[in-house]
């Protein structure tokens, strides 16, 4: 793959030019080119001294799906430029509209290789779940970017943040895990695991199974972002984010 | 007052044409609809009915937003309108919906006004997944006074088990997943109840307290609902599932 769609991609991102989608920049490319893109610009920025530490899913719910004319999810890589702790205060880009979702994280302690995972060959493969915060930035294209946009970028932009503690699967069906999401102390929505496509764990096969058309596979120590529990909140500088689950503890995201 | 007694039976079981109470009776108040309503309970009991409990209506914030209630309503659960899980329920009017809910069931009395919801985790003996069953007439929006006269005497409930303690189960975070058919319709969790379904009990017996009444040890509570309500039709298998109450299904024909 050439560095041109790179250096491309890296200016749609930083925003110093103009918004150029890449069904304009590459006429006619499909979904399956834009994934490669995607898992090719992770290897970029990999050689750059960036780490891949997972993979997330978006929409993963049936109404974000028809809202947005989807059939599957979309799913993009994790670096771990994007990973935030806690404690930092996560600084907003001034003018991005960010926007913050709940989500069960999962652990991997084996390889998944797609395709034709079931959730129980994901069950078999998970070191323990966790709950997590995801902040996406709508700065490259805003809504009206491509779905092949979307993906090529995925999910080099935003980031995540993962609570504690590492918790067991035994004994919780995460069909019915809650979370609670409060903004400034104000419940703003809730919602259970099956929003994400029926059961957190169906969305790591999912991931699985599309990486195996692409010859890439998830692996142990990944984390896997399943989607979100709920509509999505934006922010704004001050704001603070938190989130409970019913068995899974909570995870606090706080933005200047 | 014996007057108005037999026109709101007229009203409400004897099929007469809707009428408000408020047109009715010039400056009616919401405690005079739940004065006039205990009368209609009294009435219904000394005919063989028994008053298993109360409910809340309007106490989610997503039924407040979609039905723009101007405050939660106190309802009352008569035993002749609860149902039992097993057997299917038949559609017999214009429009149908259910409501999945997290029921409590009183070890102590509560009589307000002054409860808070400190004395109200002191009266619980336990808690259960449940539904509530709506039935719509159709007609003109009722005036908040007349839906107070009116709660509960349509519709139904169904009360699940296996009942569960309510100590180290924050009833804020208990999730629940609806599906119909088995399609999945929604999830939320207990903090859409009035933040916490507990306080459901400090709003009913505070606001019973105004026309004299109380909540009981051996009474049922209906919280109110996670989620907007959701439309039934015949041959619908609707199942809830909690995240640690277990779940609960009715069937519709």
């Amino acid at each position: 793959m050439s560095s041109e769609i790179f250096d491309y991609l890296e200016q749609q991102i930083a925003g110093t030019g103009p918004y150029v989608d890449i069904v304009d920049k590459v006429p006619g490319i499909t979904v399956d080119e834009s994934y490669r893109v995607m898992l090719g610009f992770a290897r970029h920025r990999i050689a750059k001294g960036d780490r891949l530490i997972g993979y997330k899913a978006a929409y993963t719910s049936k109404a974000m799906q028809k809202a947005n004319g989807m059939d599957e999810p979309i799913i993009g890589c994790l670096m771990r430029s994007g990973l935030w702790d806690e404690a930092e205060t996560i600084r907003l880009k001034p003018g991005i509209h960010t926007i913050v979702e709940p989500e069960i994280a999962v652990l991997l302690s084996r390889d998944l290789a797609g395709p034709g995972l079931s959730t129980f060959d994901v069950l078999g493969a998970v070191e323990g779940v966790m709950p997590a915060i995801e902040i996406a930035d709508w700065s490259v294209g805003g809504k009206t970017r491509s779905r092949q946009m979307g993906i090529a970028i995925h999910k080099s932009t935003g980031g995540i943040v993962v609570g504690g503690p590492i918790c067991s699967l035994k004994g919780i069906d995460l069909r019915t895990e809650g979370a609670v999401i409060r903004l400034n102390g104000e419940p703003r929505g809730s919602g259970t695991g099956v929003e994400a496509l029926g059961d957190p764990l169906a969305v790591v096969a999912a991931i699985a199974n599309l990486l195996g058309r692409f010859d890439a596979r998830l692996e142990a120590g990944m984390v896997i972002m399943t989607g979100s529990l709920v509509q999505a909140i934006p922010v704004a500088p001050g704001d603070d984010i938190h989130v409970e689950f019913t068995r899974l503890g909570s995870v606090r995201a706080r933005f200047a | 007052m014996s007057d108005l007694v037999e026109w709101a039976e007229g009203q409400i079981f004897g099929g007469a044409p809707f009428e408000d109470v408020t047109s009715r009776v010039p400056r009616f108040t919401d405690v005079d609809a739940y004065r006039l309503r205990a009368e209609l309970v009294r009435r219904r009991v000394s005919t063989g009915d028994v008053l298993a409990g109360y409910k809340v209506a309007g106490s989610s914030r997503a039924i407040r937003a979609e039905e723009h209630v101007e405050g939660p309503i106190v309802g009352c659960v008569m035993r002749s309108r609860v149902w039992p899980e097993s057997e299917p329920i038949s559609i017999d009017a214009p429009k149908m919906a259910i409501e999945a809910e997290i029921g409590v069931l009183m070890k102590r009395d509560l009589a307000g006004p002054g409860v808070t919801l400190l004395d109200a985790c002191g009266a619980v003996d336990c808690v259960f997944p449940a539904f509530e069953i709506l039935s719509f007439a159709g007609g003109p929006r009722p005036s908040h006074q007349a839906r107070i006269l009116a709660s509960n005497f349509r519709g139904g409930f169904i009360l699940g088990g296996p009942p569960a303690p309510v100590h180290d189960t924050d009833l804020r975070l208990e999730g629940m997943a609806l599906s119909i058919n088995g399609e999945p319709r929604g999830s939320a969790t207990g903090v859409e109840v009035l933040g916490n379904p507990l306080n459901a009990l400090p709003l009913i017996a505070n606001t019973l307290a105004d026309c004299g009444e109380a909540l009981k040890a051996g009474m049922i509570v209906m919280t109110g609902s996670l989620l907007a309500n959701t439309p039934v039709r015949p041959g619908d298998r609707v199942e809830a599932s909690f995240s640690r109450l277990g779940r609960i299904a009715a069937r519709f024909a």
